[in-house]
């Protein structure tokens, strides 16, 4: 096997970072549905948290795993897993200042909503201790990159659903209570 | 030869971890059913893998999306289908490439297979591989992309979807031969684009 092989084979997991076009799931809510598109109904931005509560359960799933694995032994985790590990960082991280630089109305809510996106961070670090365990495991490995991608997603809906909120208002201030 | 590549078709599927339990197996039951929100729930949990498959078949954005999407309703109605004989995500995966293979021939008449006059004896070795090239991950999704749509196509069948040549004639109903061919010259290709500067630093 050549080296090009190898890399790509060691490196499969980050072939995957691109994601649909933004307002794919509404679309595709409307092609099960076979209705119009919905209206956001998301009004605040602080409904998201639901959404958000949905990677933190991804966290539980690699924790039941670790404690059901009884193993505990440090080691070394994979250089492929923690490039991309850095790779899915730098992608939030960016995402995270686009999300900061949104005015709110409410700072309130605001605050509410980056402390919940920070905490995703600490079950972070809880998936990577889980993989320093179990280095090897291939459901340890999917769940991270599960929730890596939940990550992603969750931020972009929230992106979306600000970037609507913004034009929403800016046309109509009467239909705010839709 | 391609037994390398079939070692990591379970990371390539981007089936969730909880993909094996009864949890998982009670939500294919539900889509069964035509359940729609354990439908749309398949494709939260799915789109990611699938949609970076058909992107990398079909080449464009948006075309990708609406491939994907009619590939996860199809999905839905031929459920019923499905035995679990391989995972959930395998399954899944493969009716999304046939739909992406469909989208190209329809768009085109055909994929673009160079015809070969004769079958080449094809060894590992009898591509150059500079040992000073430097392979990043950026780079090399780049080059796949320009790459001529007949080697895109095989290339990423065999290279990131674990397939081997049997497989890959099979979804786009080529020759064995050909398929080998096709994998060897879009190789060959991408080796050369990833040689040049320029694409680097893209």
């Amino acid at each position: 096997m050549g080296n090009l092989e190898k890399y790509i084979r060691e490196h499969r997991l980050l072939f995957d970072s691109d994601q649909p076009p933004s307002g794919h799931f509404d679309r595709f809510r409307e092609r099960l549905d076979q209705k119009p598109v919905r209206k956001i109904r998301i009004r605040h931005a602080i409904q998201v948290a639901a959404s958000v509560a949905i990677i933190m359960a991804s966290g539980f799933v690699v924790i039941k795993v670790n404690r059901n694995g009884h193993k505990v032994a440090e080691t070394e985790i994979p250089a492929a897993v923690l490039e991309a590990d850095r790779y899915y960082v730098s992608q939030a991280d960016a995402r995270y200042d686009r999300i900061k630089d949104f005015s709110f109305e409410n700072q309130e809510e605001k605050t509410l909503l980056l402390n919940e996106l920070e905490d995703l961070d600490t079950h972070h670090q809880q998936l990577m201790n889980d993989l320093k365990a179990n280095p090897e495991d291939e459901r340890v490995i999917n769940a991270l990159i599960r929730h890596y991608q939940l990550k992603l997603e969750v931020m972009d809906q929230i992106i979306h659903q600000l970037e609507q909120l913004k034009i929403n208002k800016s046309k109509n201030h009467e239909k705010e209570n839709v | 030869m391609q037994q390398s590549a079939k070692h990591f078709v379970i990371v390539a599927n981007n089936d969730p971890s909880h993909a094996y339990g009864p949890k998982h197996q009670r939500l294919l039951e539900a889509c069964r059913k035509g359940d729609q929100k354990a439908q749309f729930e398949v494709y939260r949990r799915y789109h990611a893998a699938m949609y970076n498959t058909t992107l990398r078949i079909v080449g464009d954005p948006d075309d990708a999306e609406d491939v994907m999407q009619e590939a996860f309703l199809k999905a839905f109605l031929k459920i019923k289908t499905y035995r679990g004989e391989v995972s959930f995500g395998a399954w899944l995966k493969r009716i999304v490439i046939n739909k992406a293979v469909d989208f190209l021939r329809l768009k085109r008449d055909h994929i673009s297979m160079e015809e070969i006059g004769e079958v080449e004896d094809i060894r590992e070795e009898d591509i150059p591989e500079n040992p000073d090239i430097k392979l990043e991950v950026g780079t090399i999704k780049r080059a796949i992309a320009s790459l001529p749509e007949g080697y895109r196509v095989v290339l990423s069948l065999i290279l990131l979807e674990g397939y081997d040549h049997e497989e890959v004639s099979a979804i786009l109903n080529i020759s064995n031969a050909t398929s080998r061919t096709q994998y060897h010259r879009a190789k060959k290709k991408l080796l050369e684009l990833l040689n040049k500067k320029d694409l680097n630093n893209g």
